[in-house]
């Protein structure tokens, strides 16, 4: 019921994301994007896309592509977006993603298996700038005080 | 609670104006049909003859020749701030009656220009003016990633926090719901709420309240944890023992990234909710020191020491208002009364402000023979929203749980996400 509601539950995101493996995804630009570590490599990491519509890219922020990208989207890319599911939700990732036929897509490999794209080289630095963009909430500061203005966001 | 089972006169009305504009929010200023503008004529209206009324007169008169300048969009912010603000103060009066508590009006200074820079306040007002013309149910992604540069310059600003946390949270909402057309179910009165309080807080902002230092015992009541994808205000509820009983609010402000949330949210304030969160999972007081301001926050600049065992319901024995808000922020969302109430109250519990993780599950509260909450007002009626639940030996408190959910966490999201970041710099 949503008749004169100021606060409405349930608004925030389902799951609880962990950022080892996924450091970053987001729903921008009419793409999931992000950063993906690797599995094998601690020192590596991955910047990853998959746009609506289906075509996908994913590279180390040199500009090499990553070797699993064999005529479809990688692990790191099916990583990113199950960390988009859990962030997002499935249904709301797949219509993203431009999927009309969402019903029944639960995981990142069932959305990657509604699409269908071609690899599109892509330079990784507009991810990573939003990547760092991101990272800037751990560094803002507010003044102390309750911030009354919240009251409208029950957590 | 039978005085809360009704509400004032006039409250309802006010609420159904505000409604007539939402509905053209909603809808968008540059597509008006007879309902908006009879709901747009219908607020001008009820203003006849006050000091707002002419520049919501001239405002509705604007628009609906289709002239759209901020100027107009911040005066019929302003007119649905007002309504709301006078519905604030006729339910505070009436809640106060009800419980017999006598409040003097607090001595308010004047309201101040904003922080801001002139031209950061003004594209904030252009934005919101170009939502209100395209409407909000008609919004796609394009409407709204434009404004995030904005949006990071008034982050930047530390006294501008409550316009910045405000527009952040509605700006994701906002996305979260593109395309808005494919979607029936926009929450209308939520958003006419933000976007009319994001309006007028460019106009101008409260003073800082005065405050003074106090010394005493704390009985925590419960956390009340309010938080959007970036930014989190936590408030713990006590009464503090200086001497006298005051009824009082801990504030934990901060921004934050979304991954991080929950028990590990907490790593932000280091070292001072230590002892709180300990205080609060071993049901015990806290001896505090800190600055009391005058709008009711206790502001710790140290860790507090945990002492002896807590006893929440009879502390709440001698529970008092805050303070209202300044005038600019009167809103009924803010009502937050702090009561205690025995079974059978009859007042619907507010479980929408009780996150899925809250520790006073439905059954909990249901089986308290007592409980110690707040009183909150939404969806036209008074609602409760619970505290401390149980009786004087055996209680849950919201909040008790932090403590030791945080001692299970391994990684720190906040330490992962710099070191990954940091690779990303050096080499691919």
């Amino acid at each position: 019921m949503l008749e004169r509601a100021s606060v409405v539950g349930g608004g925030m995101p389902a799951g609880r994301r962990t950022v080892k493996a996924v450091p970053f995804v987001e729903l921008a630009g009419g793409r999931v994007q992000g950063v993906v570590s690797s599995g094998s490599d601690v020192e590596r990491v991955y910047v990853s896309f998959i746009a609506s519509g289906g075509d996908y890219y994913c590279c180390t922020n040199n500009n090499r592509p990553c070797g699993g990208l064999g005529g479809g989207p990688c692990k790191h890319i099916r990583e990113m977006v199950d960390e988009a599911v859990v962030q997002c939700g499935a249904a709301r990732v797949a219509e993203y993603l431009g999927i009309a036929e969402a019903q029944g897509l639960d995981d990142g490999r069932a959305i990657l298996g509604a699409l269908r794209g071609d690899e599109r080289k892509e330079s990784p630095g507009e991810v990573f700038s939003r990547f760092l963009g991101y990272l800037r909430y751990c560094e803002l500061q507010a003044r102390p005080g309750t911030v009354l203005e919240m009251g409208w966001f029950a957590s | 609670m039978n005085a809360l089972q009704t509400i004032p006169p006039g409250v309802a009305e006010a609420l159904g104006l505000a409604e007539g504009f939402d509905d053209a929010l909603m809808h968008g200023f540059a597509r008006l049909g007879e309902d908006q503008r009879g709901g747009l004529e219908a607020l001008a209206g009820v203003f006849d003859g006050s000091p707002l009324g002419p520049i919501v007169a001239e405002a509705v008169e604007a628009v609906g020749r289709s002239e759209f300048v901020a100027r107009s969009f911040a005066a019929l912010a302003s007119a649905r701030v007002a309504l709301l603000g006078a519905a604030h103060d006729a339910l505070v009066a009436q809640a106060r009656e009800a419980l017999g508590r006598v409040v003097p009006a607090p001595d308010e200074p004047p309201p101040s220009p904003p922080n801001g820079s002139a031209a950061l306040l003004a594209s904030v007002q252009q934005w919101l003016s170009e939502l209100a013309i395209a409407g909000l149910k008609h919004l796609e992604e394009d409407s709204i990633a434009p404004f995030s540069a904005t949006l990071e310059n008034l982050q930047a600003v530390p006294e501008m926090a409550g316009l910045a946390a405000l527009l952040t949270g509605f700006a994701n909402e906002l996305t979260r719901y593109v395309p808005a057309s494919r979607r029936p179910d926009v929450p209308a009165f939520r958003w006419g709420d933000l976007w009319s309080a994001a309006m007028v807080r460019t106009h101008q902002s409260p003073a800082s309240p005065t405050f003074r230092e106090v010394e005493g015992v704390l009985t925590p009541l419960g956390l009340d944890v309010q938080a959007h994808e970036n930014f989190l205000c936590a408030i713990l509820y006590g009464i503090l023992d200086d001497g006298e009983a005051r009824t009082v609010r801990i504030p934990f402000s901060s921004y934050k990234v979304d991954a991080l949330a929950g028990p590990e949210v907490w790593d932000l304030f280091d070292p001072i909710q230590a002892p709180v969160l300990d205080a609060l999972d071993g049901h015990k007081t806290l001896q505090v020191k800190g600055e009391l301001r005058a709008d009711g926050d206790l502001i710790l600049r140290s860790p507090p020491e945990v002492g002896a065992a807590a006893d929440p319901f009879g502390a709440a024995e001698r529970l008092g208002s805050l303070p209202a808000p300044p005038a600019l922020h009167r809103h009924p969302v803010h009502i937050a009364e702090p009561i205690k109430l025995a079974v059978g109250h009859g007042l619907p519990i507010a479980r929408e402000r009780l996150g899925a993780a809250s520790e006073l599950t439905e059954a909990i509260v249901e089986k308290a023979a007592e409980l110690v909450g707040l009183l909150r007002f939404d969806r036209g009626g008074w609602r409760f929203q619970p505290l401390c639940a149980g009786a004087k030996k055996k209680y849950v408190v919201s909040g008790e749980g932090l403590a030791g959910a945080r001692k299970k966490l391994k990684n720190r999201s906040l330490d992962v996400l710099k070191e990954r970041s940091g690779r990303l710099l050096r080499k691919g």
